[in-house]
């Protein structure tokens, strides 16, 4: 009961932090049809950002809120000098991107070295739960991670900005001709998806080595989680991520971490076998 | 001083010249309509006037301001809406949101829609909370016109608004907008196949032919003699 409880934890916790990183790819693609390839370096640039600032003796939580509006500044940046200019040209998004991630990487190691960082949670005591003692930051990255991609959705399904946003996914000549401005949700939605990223490096920042590879890990299974839920609605990251992140950790924690990387492949193939433009669908034609 | 101003006004797709210089000047609470054959650039001017294509030559000017080489976006804002061939509402959303979308791209994003859409077209009331996709044919064409005239533009331009539509729904859309232009000052450009709706809405009718307005003719006297429209359409 105990094992299974917190295999279960565990599995929740991983999943919810692949839907941060995998939401804002899926936003970013959704809106622009771009493949952000450097989305793993944001989630990187958010973990360094709270390490940066809690060695400079600044609070925790003011690294917390700092981490998602700095690496939403570099989204807005990286939106006005980069991909503005190659919108429409598929491959040379991918590339640029790509390139994009290789410089944000070596910039990070040119400032810190390529050794691993550590920066220490706010609170370190356990909480008891059914009689199984479980790290209270471990829930606390949870309920973020929910308040976050619950909030992501209440602003896309509830709002005016999130109703103008998806007029702008589904037709963006139709919306621009009613007056909506395209550049304007572009530039939102890509800081927007940026700042998911870096808000899911920072609040994992605690709990793993902060290093320049870091990013790589979750971009992975984050891209995996899109493929298999599929692109075209928002719930498709939440539904992949569930899928990928449960067999993952379930498999990893019963036998081992390299049969568990096989097990999600396997299992991301033969979804994608079935469900060739994801289990929700793409939204395209 | 006309609402709508283009002189020597050229554009096309890619390499392709398809509108050769076009000269054309609409009155304030005028309607226009535009006939030709297919493949003239009729659409084409449309597009170019609403900003989806780059105008090359020539210049737009509306309400006295240069438009050509603006954004579609700040076209509409400056008080020009366009209801596209296809009709392109947005299926997935209910008519409401339609709607609602009309109004926000000109009022922002707190913009109401006006009740005079639900007065002008019942239908859209009753349905309003139904997806825009699973409207009829003649109910989505009323949906794209009240969007447009949500956003309460000056200037609607129209493209093939009887396109698809029972000839009973095409003389009710026809009305519809005969009455909203009257009640209200709207100015209309309409680009369309079908001369009865044509000759319906607009006082004066312009003929394209290879890009270039090539005749023009008061309703009135094409409803008298109709051998104008027989020589620029071949019908």
């Amino acid at each position: 009961m105990n094992e299974a409880l917190l295999l279960l934890l565990d599995a929740a916790n991983y999943v919810l932090v692949i839907v941060l990183v995998a939401m804002g790819l899926v936003i970013v693609f959704g809106l622009m049809r771009v493949i952000n390839m450097a989305h793993g370096e944001l989630f990187l640039l958010g973990a360094y950002t709270l390490v940066m600032l809690q060695q400079a003796g600044v609070s925790y939580w003011v690294g917390l809120i700092a981490a998602p509006l700095l690496v939403g500044i570099v989204g807005l940046l990286i939106e006005e000098l980069v991909i503005r200019h190659i919108y429409h040209r598929f491959l040379d998004t991918i590339l640029a991107t790509w390139g994009l991630s290789i410089m944000i990487k070596q910039g990070v190691i040119l400032l810190f070295g390529p050794g691993a960082q550590s920066t220490a949670a706010p609170f370190a005591f356990q909480l008891d739960l059914l009689g199984t003692p479980y790290p209270a930051y471990r829930l606390f990255i949870m309920a973020v991670a929910l308040l976050v991609v619950g909030g992501t959705f209440y602003l896309f399904f509830r709002t005016r900005f999130g109703l103008a946003a998806r007029a702008v996914i589904a037709s963006r000549d139709t919306a621009a001709c009613l007056g909506l401005s395209t550049r304007a949700f572009d530039r939102a939605t890509f800081a927007y998806g940026a700042a998911l990223a870096g808000l899911a490096g920072a609040v994992m920042a605690p709990i793993m080595s902060v290093d320049p590879q870091m990013g790589l890990g979750f971009l992975i299974p984050a891209f995996l989680a899109i493929l298999v839920g599929g692109a075209g609605h928002l719930a498709g990251p939440v539904l992949g991520a569930g899928l990928i992140g449960a067999t993952d950790s379930v498999t990893a924690s019963l036998w081992s971490p390299v049969l568990a990387q096989v097990v999600v492949f396997t299992m991301a193939v033969v979804a994608i076998r079935l469900f060739p433009t994801g289990i929700l669908g793409s939204g395209r034609q | 001083m006309s609402m709508l101003d283009v002189r020597g006004l050229e554009s096309g797709y890619g390499g392709s010249r398809v509108l050769r210089g076009i000269d054309l000047a609409v009155a304030e609470g005028e309607s226009v309509a535009l006939l030709g054959r297919n493949g003239m650039g009729k659409t084409t001017l449309l597009k170019t006037l609403m900003g989806l294509l780059p105008a090359t030559k020539g210049e737009i000017r509306f309400a006295g301001r240069r438009l050509d080489g603006r954004r579609p976006e700040q076209i509409a804002r400056a008080g020009i809406a366009f209801v596209p061939q296809g009709r392109e509402i947005f299926a997935d959303l209910s008519v409401e949101e339609n709607l609602l979308l009309g109004a926000m791209g000109r009022g922002g994003l707190g913009a109401a829609v006006p009740q005079a859409i639900y007065a002008r077209f019942p239908i859209l009331a009753e349905r309003r909370h139904q997806r825009g996709g699973t409207l009829s044919g003649g109910q989505q064409q009323q949906l794209a016109i009240g969007r447009a005239l949500a956003g309460k533009p000056r200037l609607l331009l129209l493209d093939e608004p009887s396109e698809g539509l029972q000839p009973s729904i095409v003389i009710e859309v026809a009305e519809a907008l005969k009455r909203e232009a009257a009640e209200e000052g709207l100015t209309l450009i309409t680009v369309e196949q079908n001369v009865d709706l044509a000759l319906r809405v607009a006082t004066r009718c312009l003929f394209i032919e290879n890009g270039g307005i090539v005749a023009e003719a008061a309703s009135a006297e094409l409803r008298r003699d109709a051998s104008v429209l027989h020589r620029h359409l071949a019908i």
